[in-house]
């Protein structure tokens, strides 16, 4: 190997991908090329460059609406823009902000769904108005019922010469007048709501296609694994079909019921072209719920295929995998 | 300081169980984001910022310039937030390779130190953002083959590209050392010669 091929793989070397023979050779190139060593030495610069992220002083600032003191506020911004990590991390020291008031709940309650939301709204619109309206027919009724009945008993104990009875009959019939109006109102008004509850649906209907509702990440679960035995190969997944995220995305694998031996698997992500994306955290199984949490950072799965699988971190093995269809 | 929460400090830092109790549901409740991603490390991130809360009201940190409700929470997202950070580090893989050799140049090694690291968030800042993005896969912990499968490009041309952005960002270092702290925040890093058959980084 050359000193251009061996400063080629220094970035790999450092980070401990390379095949034993390759690391082996520019071990033993390094040991004996000083210009070499030089280059390991800028590829460690260039690594510290490249790993650096906004501090966490920043983050809980921003998280606060406030200007940051460490950390210019524009070259924050811009590095929020390009570095998913700090992103997905804001978002969680947000969601913590969010915490803090007591009237919200810890869990993450699945957001309804916008049909049945606005449905119920204008049912209970509906339902005020339907109720208002019988409400005002009976009064109407009882007043009309009760108008020459009053009219009868003031003729048969009142003198005729007296006026009060057709002065009553006047201010009732004023009255009934009155609350025709109030109805037709009423009416008006139930068709007004139910018309801003149409427009509300359509409203929220398109938020919800353009996925720019706001919500705090998404949830995705997974609840057919298909277990993979020892020496079988592993069947296809039925995938399930989730809408790409432009926020950090939080996937529940649940564990596969006939497994002999549940506990924390190491995961990785596989997309069409067979390319694995490998995860460095192990998920532990929740023993309650018996699900595997994995965390997604915001736009690391583009439109496409994934096959999502769970390996036994210590033998390595394949023991579930799961697919996941991003549209 | 509103009285109330002096009061609580005290009592909390006497080991009255209501005022600890009420401190620890505040943590609990502020740390529950991050759970998730910290996994089988949370009880003993948990423990973590207890001492630290504890260390903090201990000292008198607490300067009563927001609620003790409102300082405690951002303890605790601070705090999160760095041990997420230290358990998704990649270790350099064998860096003991020059033990025992002299090393061409000192070393320049991860420094804490503010303006080191505001420096170094400039230079990011002046690297071009798919160098930025390979860079990230790498840090992350995925070989060339990975890459260039994922990227749809060669795994020679993947490496000289690599090879590129390296020099980019060494080279943008070195002008903004010169440049001085704060200056050339917008001026993209100039393109270093091309060597013969590299592809172009846009």
């Amino acid at each position: 190997m050359n000193c251009n091929e061996s400063i080629e793989f220094l970035p790999w070397f450092l980070n401990g991908t390379l095949e034993k023979g390759e690391h082996d050779e520019i071990r033993r190139h390094l040991a004996t090329c000083e210009a070499c060593r030089a280059a390991l030495n800028q590829t460690r610069e260039a690594w510290e460059i490249f790993d650096q992220h906004l501090p966490s002083q920043t983050l809980v600032a921003l998280a606060y609406g406030e200007t940051p003191q460490e950390t210019d506020p524009a070259l924050a911004e811009r590095h929020l823009a390009s570095c998913p990590e700090c992103a997905a991390e804001l978002e969680l020291a947000r969601m913590s902000r969010h915490l803090e008031k007591d009237n919200v709940a810890p869990f993450p309650v699945p957001r309804p769904r916008s049909g049945a939301s606005s449905r119920s709204w204008r049912n209970l619109a509906a339902a005020a108005g339907l109720t208002t309206l019988v409400a005002s027919a009976g009064w109407i009724y009882q007043i009309q019922q009760t108008a020459p009945y009053s009219a009868q008993v003031a003729r048969a104990q009142t003198p005729p010469a007296a006026t009060a009875p057709r002065e009553d009959s006047g201010a009732l019939q004023k009255k009934l007048g009155e609350l025709a109006a109030t109805l037709s109102q009423l009416q008006s008004r139930q068709e007004e709501t139910e018309m801003r509850a149409r427009k509300a649906e359509t409203q929220v209907a398109e938020l919800e296609t353009r996925n720019e509702a706001p919500h705090a990440s998404t949830l995705v679960i997974l609840d057919s694994p298909v277990l993979v035995r020892a020496g079988e190969e592993p069947s296809a997944p039925k995938p399930e079909e989730v809408r790409r995220s432009s926020l950090s995305t939080t996937v529940l694998l649940q564990a596969a019921k006939d497994e002999q031996a549940p506990g924390p698997r190491k995961a990785e992500i596989v997309d069409a072209a067979g390319t694995k994306l490998r995860l460095p955290e192990v998920l532990p199984l929740e023993p309650e719920s018996g699900y595997y949490t994995l965390s997604v950072p915001a736009g690391f799965l583009k439109p496409g295929r994934y096959t999502i699988r769970l390996l036994d971190p210590k033998s390595g093995g394949l023991r579930e995998t799961y697919a996941l269809q991003v549209k | 300081m509103v009285s109330d929460d002096r009061e609580m400090v005290a009592r909390f830092l006497r080991g009255d169980s209501e005022a600890v109790g009420t401190v620890d549901g505040w943590i609990s409740r502020a740390a529950w984001p991050y759970q998730r991603r910290l996994a089988d490390r949370w009880d003993d991130v948990l423990q973590d910022v207890r001492l630290e809360v504890t260390r903090l009201l201990g000292e008198g940190k607490f300067r009563g310039e927001s609620s003790l409700r409102t300082y405690l929470w951002r303890v605790v997202s601070h705090t999160c937030l760095d041990q997420l950070r230290s358990q998704s580090k990649w270790k350099w893989a064998d860096v003991e390779v020059l033990d025992g050799m002299e090393e061409s140049e000192p070393r320049r090694g991860i420094s804490s130190r503010q303006e080191d690291r505001d420096l170094l968030l400039r230079v990011l800042d002046r690297v071009p953002q798919d160098c930025q993005e390979m860079w990230r896969l790498i840090v992350a912990g995925l070989s060339y083959r990975e890459m260039s499968l994922r990227m749809g490009v060669a795994e020679g041309t993947l490496r000289v590209r690599v090879l590129r952005c390296r020099e980019k960002a060494v080279a943008a270092r070195q002008d903004l050392l010169q440049d001085g702290p704060g200056d050339g925040r917008n001026n993209p890093v100039k393109n270093s010669p091309k060597r013969s058959g590299e592809a172009n980084i846009k």
